[in-house]
């Protein structure tokens, strides 16, 4: 087992405008289900293929088990890979194809096909084995590119977005295996993909990268509740989040939002001594609509309806705003007019100037809580 | 009421489909002429022609066809000892080039395929021998062999390899395997670029996928580089056979054919010589046909491996 650690690594490919990876400084724990997402772009497959060796680092140092290993060839670091597009090797069989890395290591033939075909029963491709990787599904192949990189047992697995290729529901059960082996070996996972599916069902630790750089790293509903910053939080949640730029006054000694006819009481919040610019961030689910007037909310009309089974979604246009908002089923209709609160535990607020997360003394408060019905104006 | 009209309109869409159809084969036709006048006036007549050839003797008005002599002409190729000669001679030429033009061919785009600086340049200054012409590559080699003056003895002498320049095209078979090496200096690019552009097609993540598998250079080469190309291998060496059965520039302009009378003599150059200089017409043809057969055999080889995928 490995903890796998970048030291202020900096990657820069000759003739790149930008750093493909800027300085970065990372450890991947021991045993842990590590998912790494972010666009494309973002950095994220540069950090793989430095952990794999098959590029090298243009500064800074690899550590694995605190043994410094940025000037190891891949071929003797004790890593195993899983490639977007597997890798396999054409012309041998499934059998050999997973037996491969056994056979360089120099293990005899009856050895290598019988903890190949341990392997294999694992996976449940005991009866390809003689196939060659065109004849085998796309899913297929992803379990005989998965069974050599478990064949030799190595302490850190790295996957390249191996399920990527499969169709829809494929990739959800191959999540659950993903993360059944994961169990079973309890070796360091180092998992790269652009879906944030896989990084809720797998990960234990999220990093999520944009533009070469690291932006946040914490357990999947960390990153979803308590963003770090703008991107995080629009990279991250099935449908975009809101955001509404205005500020935080005071108002008769409390603290407000405030943003044309949207107005938000802060309850748990000291009020500012003078006005503090903002972004306010509120996810779909944080916004309630309901078809009588509340008392101090504000009134919007519903624009447009879609439903992301089990749940339905609603565009609601608010004055010259539109919010996207989590709704009951099947209640509302385009044309409705409802009206708006904000669910105070569900709001963040953002730096306007750099996207940062800002955090109030009382934040933690409130984070997490159970949601209070603010008063809207 | 509404049965019948549709009845009437499948018809007629039958009956439509059926004319474009004859109209379409009618174009086919029209089209095909050209090329298929061009076929038969340069390539079948001259091969119906050269049959007839085959069964004709000497004839005593130039231009006119000879006597009607059977299958001597056949006959003799079975005890004419310089056809015999000539033959193995062939494999003389065939055999080295194909197994060291591939093997140099292989090793070059090996090389090239890898990242270094220069790259470029080098793959680009690659294909200058096989873009000479093949005179001039001739010329070139004259001189740079010549017994009195050429670079090469000189070279030998000053480094006290021999006390007096060799004479590299006088002596036998050395002169056949010197015109082979050339041979095989020249045509080792395109077996090369052959090499290169089949390994493009070898995707980086199954290298990597190796590498990480714990594969050195040498094992990524003998268990995927290799086996990966293993059916341009073999097209390479067929294509390498095509062309050697197919040398004769170089001997016509180092050696015509000696030193003696025949001991650089393939198939191909004893054809030339028979048809053309001594204008036995009808010996020639048959010894035409001979070699033309070679190249049908391997060119076959080839499309039909492609077409099973044997190749590719």
């Amino acid at each position: 087992m490995a903890e796998v650690r970048l030291d202020r690594v900096v990657k820069r490919y000759p003739k790149a405008a930008a750093d493909a990876l800027c300085e970065t400084s990372l450890t991947f724990e021991d045993g842990l289900f590590t998912c790494v997402l972010g666009p494309s772009g973002s950095g994220k497959s540069t950090v793989l293929k430095l952990l794999a060796g098959i590029e090298d680092v243009t500064s800074g140092r690899i550590l694995m088990d605190g043994l410094d290993v940025t000037n190891v060839t891949p071929e003797r670091r004790d890593v195993a890979m899983v490639f977007q597009s597997y890798g396999l090797y054409p012309h041998m069989t499934a059998r050999d194809n997973i037996g491969f890395p056994l056979m360089l290591r120099g293990m005899n033939k009856p050895d290598r096909y019988a903890r190949v075909g341990e392997v294999a029963e694992m996976l449940g491709i005991g009866g390809l084995l003689d196939r060659h990787p065109r004849a085998l599904s796309g899913g297929e192949r992803q379990r005989v590119a998965l069974g050599r990189a478990i064949v030799r047992k190595p302490k850190v697995f790295l996957l390249d977005e191996p399920i990527s290729n499969l169709d829809a529901n494929l990739r959800a059960t191959t999540r659950e295996e993903l993360k059944r082996i994961h169990q079973q070996l309890r070796a360091t996972f180092i998992y790269v993909t652009h879906d944030q599916d896989d990084a809720e069902a797998m990960g234990d630790r999220v990093v999520v990268m944009a533009r070469g750089d690291v932006q946040q790293v914490d357990t999947p509903g960390a990153i979803y509740r308590r963003p770090a910053n703008r991107f995080v939080a629009s990279f991250v949640g099935r449908l975009p989040m809101n955001f509404i730029p205005g500020e935080i006054v005071a108002v008769d000694g409390r603290a407000r939002f405030e943003s044309g006819v949207i107005g938000v009481e802060l309850r748990d919040q000291d009020p500012p001594a003078s006005p503090v610019p903002v972004v306010l961030g509120v996810r779909p689910e944080g916004v309630r609509v309901a078809r009588d007037p509340q008392p101090a909310s504000v009134t919007g009309h519903v624009t447009l309806t879609e439903v992301v089974a089990p749940d339905e979604y609603a565009t609601i246009a608010v004055a010259e705003r539109t919010l996207r908002v989590r709704v009951p089923p099947e209640e509302l209709a385009v044309g409705d007019e409802v009206s708006v609160t904000f669910a105070p535990s569900y709001l963040l607020f953002f730096d306007p100037e750099n996207g940062e997360r800002i955090t109030f003394p009382t934040d933690a408060r409130t984070g997490g809580a159970a949601p209070r019905e603010a008063v809207a104006r | 009421m509404t049965a019948e009209p549709l009845t009437l309109t499948e018809g007629g869409n039958r009956l439509s489909r059926l004319s474009i159809r004859r109209e379409n084969q009618a174009y086919a036709a029209l089209f095909l002429i050209p090329t298929a006048t061009l076929f038969v006036a340069l390539i079948g007549y001259p091969v119906l022609y050269s049959l007839v050839l085959t069964v004709t003797g000497r004839s005593a008005v130039p231009g006119r066809l000879g006597p009607f002599v059977g299958l001597d002409n056949w006959l003799r190729i079975t005890t004419d000892p310089i056809f015999i000669q000539a033959a193995g001679q062939t494999l003389m030429y065939v055999v080295p080039s194909a197994v060291l033009g591939v093997v140099i061919g292989l090793a070059v785009a090996l090389v090239l395929n890898e990242r270094f600086r220069g790259r470029g340049l080098a793959r680009a200054s690659l294909l200058i021998p096989w873009a000479l012409p093949p005179v001039v590559v001739a010329a070139m080699f004259q001189w740079f062999l010549d017994s009195r003056r050429g670079l090469l003895g000189e070279w030998l002498v000053n480094a006290g390899l021999v006390d007096q320049p060799p004479l590299f095209l006088s002596g036998v078979p050395g002169t056949l395997f010197m015109l082979t090496a050339i041979h095989i200096w020249k045509t080792f690019p395109l077996i090369a670029l052959i090499f290169l552009v089949a390994l493009q097609y070898l995707p980086e993540e199954t290298i990597n996928a190796a590498r990480i598998d714990g594969a050195n250079r040498w094992r990524r080469f003998r268990h995927v580089v290799l086996p990966f190309l293993r059916p341009t291998l073999v097209a390479a060496v067929i294509i390498q056979v095509l062309i050697t059965i197919q040398l004769f520039d170089l001997i016509f302009a180092l050696t015509g054919g000696g030193p003696g009378r025949y001991s650089t003599y393939n198939l191909y150059f004893y054809t030339f010589k028979t048809t053309f200089e001594q204008t036995d017409f009808g010996y020639g043809a048959v010894l035409a046909y001979v070699v033309t057969a070679f190249v049908v055999v391997l060119a076959l080889l080839l499309t039909r491996g492609r077409a099973r995928g044997l190749l590719s």
